[in-house]
């Protein structure tokens, strides 16, 4: 230790010193178990390398113990703010290597929950990210909103965080008498709400300061390091699974992709550079416009579905599967659009009624790959801000 | 482009490439460990094929042998490949392709942490899921659970298979059996007195 005398700021004899700070693992703002080893050099971040794995409960491997349809529950356990977009990954890519058809009221209903689950997960996203900014009301009313949401679900299908509700082949139930009507009626409710959030918090300068040129990912690296979804399109990409590679009935619906327009003066983002923090939070703002707009075209298609007669092949919720699935030899990589971007499924099936293996490539286990490089540099008060912007949730990056 | 003209091409330059005809799922391409590097790199920097986007890295173990697996998109022309690299289960080898890809970083660490497949080049392979002192590789096929781990059990003794538990259990089990048939009889019992001046009418 050199002898250290603090006279004077500008004295020569004073060193600087890199400090080791260990973040987590259950710091309020790492959204969960991750630590952070973070170099510090006074206050700003020499390197920050996430250490993860507290929360890894072998969900791959246990779906080489349980046939398809048993390991739907684990999925939704991949990734809890979004159980309904992870059950559909999954149902997507077991339908894809069995080839197995869906009627139309199924696709209807899945969409519908997916995109539902899409605004919840995202008013979790926005409204913390708010909260570690400083500002505790948008947090308040994106759990109100969500409550919404939820008390939706918990009518279809009884439960209100971890749903089990699409299997292979369908949905579990159908749709109750009357909720197409609420779900209807909870798309009126949030459009104006959505509004005054965006007064609130989008435009605001505090805010705008924190985020707008912190933790800028260009466009080459973001696809360099795997990001996807929101992230990838902050950085400008134009890419979304439901509109290049469509799935399901997305392809005969209309929405924008909307993505990230830092630095430019007309742009939602005229003070930042594009792809940093700000573009990331605004491209998912927009997101829940555009899966508003997917509902209103939805519950039009589920009126008109409604008025087919009960024995109607489009009018049925699950397809006619045997009872015991057995899948042709064979692997498949099969990916959708999921609140946290990209979430791929590689099932190998061994010609048994269990996969011999299944790989859930999820957007937060890569968005945490590149981590390191972004907040470089940057102060540690922005670390907290890079964390949020990019919407981690640390049982997706476990498994 | 389509998958048999781009393995028409990788035939061309490296005939050990194998494309295996497939019944269900994906095709893909079975291409040889010691080119996996040089290979993978022509698919990313070759303007027609141009794959900038690797999505997944996938370990597995197929019970015979272990399997690499690269699903490929290309940002440029919206198409997909699957390359796979076969290994053996003793010292598995392949070159790592983190410097083609940044995000092969932590996707190869994964690999190596599940089925110790080792990745020659990769800057830091460290386990990732796992402790770093934790022993085997789980992902495997043939992996035994460890009972316990630095002299922590990981099994409660009274979880699985205990005498002790399986006795209490049976002799509850038969207590039960014996009150339902005390039930029963009684029931019977009643049912036979309660029946008999009915049927006197």
């Amino acid at each position: 230790m050199p002898n250290v005398v603090i006279e004077n700021v500008t004295n020569p004899r004073v060193h600087s010193e890199e400090m080791v700070l260990s973040m987590g693992p259950h710091h309020p703002s790492t959204h969960g178990v991750l630590r952070l080893e973070v170099v510090t050099d006074g206050e700003v971040v020499v390197s920050a390398r996430p250490d993860i794995g507290y929360l890894h409960r072998a969900i791959e491997k246990i779906g080489e113990y349980v046939d398809y349809r048993q390991f739907m529950p684990y999925t939704d356990r991949v990734d809890y703010l979004c159980s309904m977009n992870s059950n559909y990954a999954y149902a997507l890519a077991v339908e894809k290597l069995g080839g197995y058809k869906l009627p139309l009221r199924a696709e209807l209903m899945r969409i519908m929950v997916a995109e539902l689950n899409r605004i919840s997960s995202h008013m979790i996203c926005i409204g913390a990210l708010a909260m570690d900014m400083g500002a505790y009301t948008p947090f308040l009313h994106g759990i109100c909103h969500r409550e919404k949401v939820n008390d939706i679900f918990e009518e279809v299908c009884g439960a209100r965080l971890t749903y089990n509700y699409l299997t292979i082949g369908g949905v579990g139930y159908d749709a109750p008498p009357g909720w197409i009507e609420k779900c209807d009626k909870f798309v009126h409710y949030l459009y104006p709400k959505m509004i005054e959030f965006n007064d609130l918090i989008t435009g605001n300068t505090i805010f705008q300061e924190r985020l707008c040129n912190v933790g800028i990912v260009s466009p080459e690296k973001a696809i360099n390091y795997g990001l996807v979804g929101p992230n990838l399109r902050g950085s400008g990409v134009k890419f979304d699974i439901r509109k290049n590679e469509p799935y399901s009935i997305y392809d005969k619906l209309k929405f924008d992709v909307p993505v990230g327009d830092g630095g430019d003066p007309n742009g939602s983002n005229p003070r930042g550079t594009l792809g940093d923090s700000y573009d990331r939070y605004v491209v998912r703002v927009k997101e829940v416009f555009e899966s508003l707009k997917i509902l209103r075209q939805v519950v039009d298609q589920m009126k008109e579905n409604e008025k087919l007669p009960a024995e109607h092949p489009d009018r049925q919720y699950q397809a006619k599967l045997p009872a015991r699935l057995r899948i042709k030899r064979g692997e498949v990589y099969c990916r959708s659009e999921n609140p946290r971007g990209e979430t791929g499924y590689y099932v190998a099936s061994d010609g048994t009624d269990k996969a011999m293996r299944i790989k859930i490539r999820t957007g937060s286990f890569s968005a945490l790959g590149c981590f390191e490089e972004v907040t470089r540099g940057l102060l540690i008060g922005d670390v907290i801000a890079v964390i949020g912007s990019f919407d981690i949730v640390l049982p997706e990056v476990d498994r | 482009m389509d998958f048999n003209t781009i393995v028409e091409r990788l035939i061309a330059k490296w005939p050990e490439v194998e494309a295996p005809k497939i019944e269900n799922g994906d095709p893909f391409a079975v291409i040889p460990a010691k080119n996996t590097v040089e290979i993978l790199r022509y698919l990313k920097n070759d303007p027609d094929l141009s794959f900038d986007s690797l999505m997944s890295i996938a370990g597995a173990d197929s019970g015979r042998e272990l399997w690499v697996v690269y699903p490929l998109h290309s940002f440029k022309h919206f198409h997909r490949f699957m390359v796979k690299v076969v290994l053996p289960r003793v010292n598995p080898e392949v070159e790592s392709v983190s410097g083609l890809w940044q995000m092969a970083d932590f996707f190869e660490r994964e690999a190596y942490d599940l089925y110790g497949i080792h990745f020659k080049g990769h800057p830091d392979l460290r386990r990732i899921m796992n402790p770093p002192d934790w022993e085997g590789w789980p992902g495997r096929k043939d992996y035994e659970y460890p009972m316990d781990y630095q002299g922590i059990p990981t099994v409660r003794a009274d979880q699985f298979f205990d005498d002790r538990i399986s006795k209490e259990v049976g002799e509850r089990e038969a207590k039960e059996k014996e009150l339902v048939a005390k039930i029963e009889a009684e029931v019977k019992a009643k049912l036979a007195t309660a029946g008999k001046p009915e049927e006197k009418k």
